[in-house]
């Protein structure tokens, strides 16, 4: 029911206040255009179809983590450890179907292991009182050394084709990953604005103790939240693990902050209570539209940690001023 | 009680020392202030009282600086002054001690009496020794005797606000703000601090004080001030006014017409409360609730009342006792089941705990209430909007549509939709602490009209207060907490004003 | 007087019993854990992550975070080596090393001071930057630095002391004396408990602030410095993880998020704690790959169990 919310705006008085507001939301749709026109302009490429495809491809795996970070920072919390689940999970269910488990339980333990990792979060959180990014920090270490452990410094490569089809194979003329991408998105954004528990959600991130008093459970809904986010992290990592058809651990590593850049460049707001999915895919697009243009003017790799950094603090301090805006 | 100035004409032959002239400050959505004036004069204790929401806090923030006024000017000695921060008012002589305390919790007490004004060695290193010494001196004038090297936070409020008071009386102020400050304390440490109090006014300092204790203002006031609405209504001389027309000058009108009550006989019991005590709160309370009826706990702030509510529903640990609701034995574990039995809880602290502010009317109404509304899990808005638009009529919340952020609406308006969204969840037994605090008297009225058709309607209703004249006026039975004590139950006819107004100071007691 | 001084035996958080349980633990299943030349070893590991776990604490007193530390502390390793390579003194090239440090927190300080961005994303941003940074200007490698001063300081003994413990304890007795002498000490409290009131008092509240997310980047480059005096090299990895250690030292030592409270002084337990366990693991045989989860696991639990027996006795805290 933010949707409720933000339209107070246009009920009330017409002056300048509102126009800054009116423009506030306009402004991520814009901005990714304004990129799109540039790119094109840098490079050749970029507006082929065989190009734009393969954008949107990459785009798949953030745009899924990013839709659990969603949920996890509409509700006034954080995750950081996604990147370490998604390699875990990418590692595990590897691990299962080269030693011979058939793919569908071994994708089902996999998603089984992101939502356990979530309940632990969860748990660290609300039963324990640890600060999210504490609680969620420490995960993340965990479960990068659960995910060495499992792999014993090796890569696993080879997987079968059935599998593999999950990264790189089409329905039709759209790739697969698109596919569930796209189911992912359209579910949770469902989920957030049309359910009870969606508006509970909102409630908790808004204001946790009137969430409370209002005799919404908060710490059912909190271990809901983290078990979505892990749930997620796992589903990105099993079609990471698919697209590259390979399993190493730490291959989740930058999709952390970039999932929490892309909800923050979507208009999500960290306090809570504010946002929505069609925002974080925006922002996870621009992300990786960056990502693209860099690698499409040849720019090495190692500069690449240095412009996400630089765009994620930029948005940031952007989203900030232009919330002052609107207050 | 004795006046330091004379009395009558010769007043105007003194010069006052601070000024406050068409002062005027708006917060979104209230008026606060509307062109107040206002005077001290050197060696006077100048009363400012009210009513919640008149305005006094905020005249008194105004005047030290924590707060910047909209219009009007404010003289120090017939100059005009600009004050942007209490520090600033500082070094004019204005100093102010008000209810939310400017102090680092884990700082300790001298590092906070003497917050970037250590005394150093050599300029730089911090002087500890000195600092604890003079700390302990202040403290020790106001009859504190503390060790001034642990944590503020192992303290209670009541020394927190010496501590507070000692802060400013290190600076030397020629004016004293004073605001709220007996509603912390003891009778033997208000008793202290009127005696600091006269001395100060002894040695020529100018004394603003802040309340709406008509008991206790007799005792150390010189004059008085009345602001009602955010105005002036009258100002004069301490003996010259009686307490009756003080209350009919603060209220603005006839008493009776503030409570309109249509006393029923009361059903079965709703809440039955026997020994029940809470950890860090009151303790071995028995408590009658019934249907029909509006059962008023009257008591100072901080005397357990609030958490005796919490624990009800559901926030808070209860040591010992029972609880019986509607006739089934429960006990609180969560507000969420508290809310399926039925119970809602209007909070104190409507901010905060009460509405979720940047959401609209609209959501705010529905979300206590949304699985009983929508058992199929999926939510329509234009349900949400129908029913929020039908409280807003039933209730007459002052709002242009459902779909405005609750931050825009008066104080009244607000307390509406916290009372709408417990309507929605049909709930049999409402707690309402502090009813009417913060809202306008206009409001006030209409709040109690809608709590006495609850009743009618067969709810029943608990009311925390500390407004006296409103527990008396909207009580059907009376109870007194006192330090964590609750007294017995006392009928409407029983309990009159001085009996109960004594029990809240704790007098008259038999002790358990 | 020196109250605030002493440790109160009643304030000495219960995880440093389990010190003492892990001493005594190692004792019986690591030969070798007790010899001198060992407990040296400890004393040279932890005192990088008692200097980098010094800025922590003041950062996450502020009620702040800096999850940039760990690879700042490398960049400053990359900057000195970088500096040597060009053939400036090794004393100056590590005083740049540490200014460059400094200058990632001067940063982070206006990003969340001035332009109000939430700590955690702000520093997590630097550093990915920082990292970014470090990459490029190393092209991913590791740059040898070989030099007798080097030497001398990764290796040498002043006053009976290893170099490298003597500087982190007279940085320690110095943050320490900072923290109880001065207003820089006095604003890290104030700005954690109640900025509102430091400010509404004339300290300039956002200048404080900054100072703190400057000294805690000055302290990680000092870190740096130590950890590449030790490996002769700079690489931008070298302070990877470094971050959650510096974190879990402070809480386990005893500093609190939500309140301000804690301090310097109870940090170096906690950094005890983590080097011992560290030390053992090694001396113990466990391979690497599962100290990583081992030690996240330990971590987590001392922080818990510190949460457990805070609340169990937390009635009697305000009287």
């Amino acid at each position: 029911m933010s949707e409720v919310a933000e339209s107070a705006g246009f009920l009330d008085k017409w002056n300048g206040a509102d126009l800054k507001r009116f423009i506030g939301p306009l402004l991520r749709p814009l901005g990714l255009l304004a990129l799109c026109i540039l790119l094109s302009f840098l490079s050749e490429n970029f507006f082929t179809l065989k190009n734009i495809i393969s954008v949107l491809r990459q785009s798949t795996i953030l745009v899924v983590v990013s839709v659990g970070m969603t949920v996890v920072i509409l509700a006034a919390g954080i995750d950081l450890s996604v990147g370490g689940v998604m390699a875990l999970v990418g590692c595990l269910t590897s691990q299962l179907i080269v030693n011979g488990m058939p793919i569908a339980p071994a994708i089902v333990c996999g998603l089984a292991m992101g939502i356990v990792f979530g309940l632990l979060n969860g748990v660290l959180i609300c039963v324990f009182g640890l600060p999210p990014f504490v609680a969620t920090y420490g995960m993340m270490w965990i479960a990068d050394g659960l995910a060495m452990i499992l792999m014993q410094g090796k890569i696993i490569f080879g997987l079968p084709d059935s599998f593999l089809w999950l990264g790189s194979g089409y329905l039709s003329i759209i790739p697969i990953p698109v596919i569930i991408a796209v189911v992912v998105a359209i579910v949770f954004h469902f989920y957030l604005r049309k359910t009870v528990p969606g508006q509970e959600i909102y409630a908790l991130g808004a204001n946790r103790d009137a969430a409370r008093y209002s005799g919404i459970k908060t710490t059912k809904t909190l271990l809901l939240v983290y078990s979505l986010s892990g749930l997620t992290a796992a589903i990105a990592g099993i079609m990471m693990t698919a697209r590259l058809d390979a399993a190493e651990e730490g291959m989740g590593e930058p999709f952390t902050l970039q999932a929490i850049a892309a909800v923050v460049m979507g208009g999500s707001s960290l306090m809570g209570g504010e946002g929505g999915i069609p925002g974080t895919i925006i922002g996870a697009l621009i992300l990786t539209l960056v990502v693209n243009g860099l690698n499409l003017m040849g720019v090495s790799s190692m500069v690449h940690p240095l412009v996400t950094g630089g765009v994620i603090l930029v948005a940031v301090f952007f989203d900030i001023v232009t919330r002052k805006w609107s207050d | 009680m004795r006046s330091a100035f004379p009395k009558g004409e010769s007043m105007a032959s003194q010069a006052a020392l601070l000024q406050a002239r068409g002062i005027s400050k708006e917060f979104p959505g209230v008026r606060a202030l509307e062109n107040v004036d206002f005077d001290v004069y050197p060696g006077e204790v100048h009363i400012l009282i009210g009513e919640n929401g008149a305005g006094k806090s905020t005249l008194g923030k105004i005047l030290m600086g924590a707060y910047k006024h909209d219009s009007g000017e404010i003289l120090l000695e017939g100059k005009s002054i600009k004050i942007n921060r209490p520090v600033e008012a500082l070094r004019y002589g204005i100093g102010g001690v008000h209810q939310e305390f400017m102090l680092v919790p884990w700082l300790n007490v001298a590092q906070n009496i003497f917050l970037n004004r250590e005394p150093r060695r050599w300029g730089i290193v911090v002087d500890h020794q000195r600092m604890h010494e003079e700390s302990r001196r202040l403290l020790g004038s106001l009859d504190v005797h503390i060790d001034t090297t642990q944590p503020l936070k192992h303290f209670g409020t009541a020394i927190q606000q010496m501590v507070e008071l000692s802060k400013v009386m290190a600076s030397n102020p020629r004016v004293l703000i004073l605001d709220e400050p007996t509603a912390v304390l003891t009778e033997r440490e208000v008793e202290c601090l009127f005696k600091r109090i006269r001395e100060l006014r002894e040695q020529g300092i100018a004394i603003i004080f802040i309340s709406h204790r008509l008991q206790e203002i007799r005792e150390i006031g010189d004059r008085v001030t009345v602001l009602r609405d955010g105005k002036n209504a009258a100002t004069g001389l301490m003996n010259e006014i009686s307490n009756d027309e003080l209350v009919r000058i603060m209220v603005g009108r006839n008493i009776s017409q503030m409570y309109p009550r249509n006393r029923r006989l009361p059903g079965e019991e709703a809440l039955h409360l026997k020994g029940l005590s809470v950890k860090g709160g009151p303790k071995n309370v028995d408590l009658v609730v019934r249907k029909g009826e509006i059962v008023g706990i009257s008591g100072l702030v901080g005397s357990g009342r609030t958490e005796l509510a919490r624990a009800i529903f559901g926030i808070g640990q209860i040591e010992q006792g029972e609880i019986t609701l509607f006739g089934d034995k429960v006990t609180p574990r969560s507000p969420a089941q508290m809310v399926r039995k039925r119970v809602g809880l209007i909070p104190e602290d409507r901010k905060h705990l009460g509405l979720t502010m940047k959401f609209s009317v609209a959501w705010n109404v529905v979300i206590a209430s949304l699985k009983l509304h929508f058992p199929h899990f999926v939510v329509s808005y234009s349900k949400v909007s129908r029913l929020a638009e039908k409280f807003v009529k039933e209730l007459r919340i002052a709002t242009p549509t459902v779909s405005r952020q609750v931050k825009y609406l008066s104080g009244g308006s607000q307390q509406k939709v916290v009372l709408a969204k417990w309507l929605n969840t049909d709930s049999k037994l409402l707690i309402f602490d502090e009813p009417t605090r913060g809202i306008d008297v206009g409001a006030k009225v209409e709040i109690h009209t809608l709590m006495d058709n609850l009743v009618q309607n067969d709810i029943a209703i608990l009311m925390i207060s500390s407004d006296l004249p409103e527990v008396l006026g909207m009580s059907d039975a009376v109870y007194v907490m006192y330090q964590g004590k609750l007294s017995e139950r006392f009928s409407h006819e029983e309990a009159t004003q001085d009996k109960v107004a004594s029990l809240m100071l704790g007098v008259g007691r038999n002790e358990a | 007087m020196k109250h605030n001084f002493h440790l109160r035996i009643a304030n000495i958080p219960p995880v440093s019993w389990i010190v003492l349980v892990l001493f005594i633990v190692y004792g019986f299943f690591a030969p070798g854990f007790f010899s001198a030349s060992n407990l040296w070893n400890i004393g040279v590991q932890a005192a990088p992550l008692l200097v980098l776990a010094i800025g922590s604490t003041i950062v996450i007193l502020t009620e702040g975070i800096d999850l940039s530390c760990g690879i700042v502390l490398g960049f400053a390793g990359v900057g000195f080596a970088l500096l040597v390579q060009r053939g400036v003194p090794v004393w100056l090239a590590m005083l740049g090393g540490i200014l460059l440090a400094g200058l990632c927190g001067l940063i982070n300080g206006v990003m969340v001071a001035s332009l109000h961005l939430p700590p955690f994303i702000a520093t997590l941003g630097m550093a990915s930057v920082v990292t970014g940074a470090g990459l490029i200007s190393t092209q991913g490698l590791s740059i040898a630095v070989r030099d007798t001063f080097l030497d001398f300081v990764s290796n040498g003994t002043l006053l009976g002391i290893k170099m490298p413990i003597l500087i982190a304890l007279v940085i320690f007795g110095g943050v320490l004396f900072l923290m109880r002498y001065t207003a820089f000490g006095r604003n890290i409290y104030a700005l954690g408990g109640n900025p509102e009131a430091l400010r509404l008092s004339g300290a300039n509240s956002t200048a404080a602030l900054i100072v703190t997310y400057v000294a805690a980047g000055l302290l990680a480059g000092i870190a740096g410095i130590l950890v590449a005096s030790r490996t002769a090299s700079g690489h931008i990895a070298s302070g990877l993880g470094w971050d959650f250690d510096a974190i879990a030292a402070c809480i386990i030592g005893g500093t609190s998020f939500e309140e301000g409270k804690g301090g310097v002084g109870y940090t170096i337990l906690g950094v005890i704690l983590i080097a011992v366990l560290r030390n053992g693991l090694n001396v113990a045989g466990v391979p690497n790959m599962y100290q990583f989860a081992l030690m996240g696991t330990v971590v987590l639990g001392a922080i818990i169990f510190d949460i457990m027996v805070r609340r169990l006795s937390g009635a009697e805290e305000s009287r």
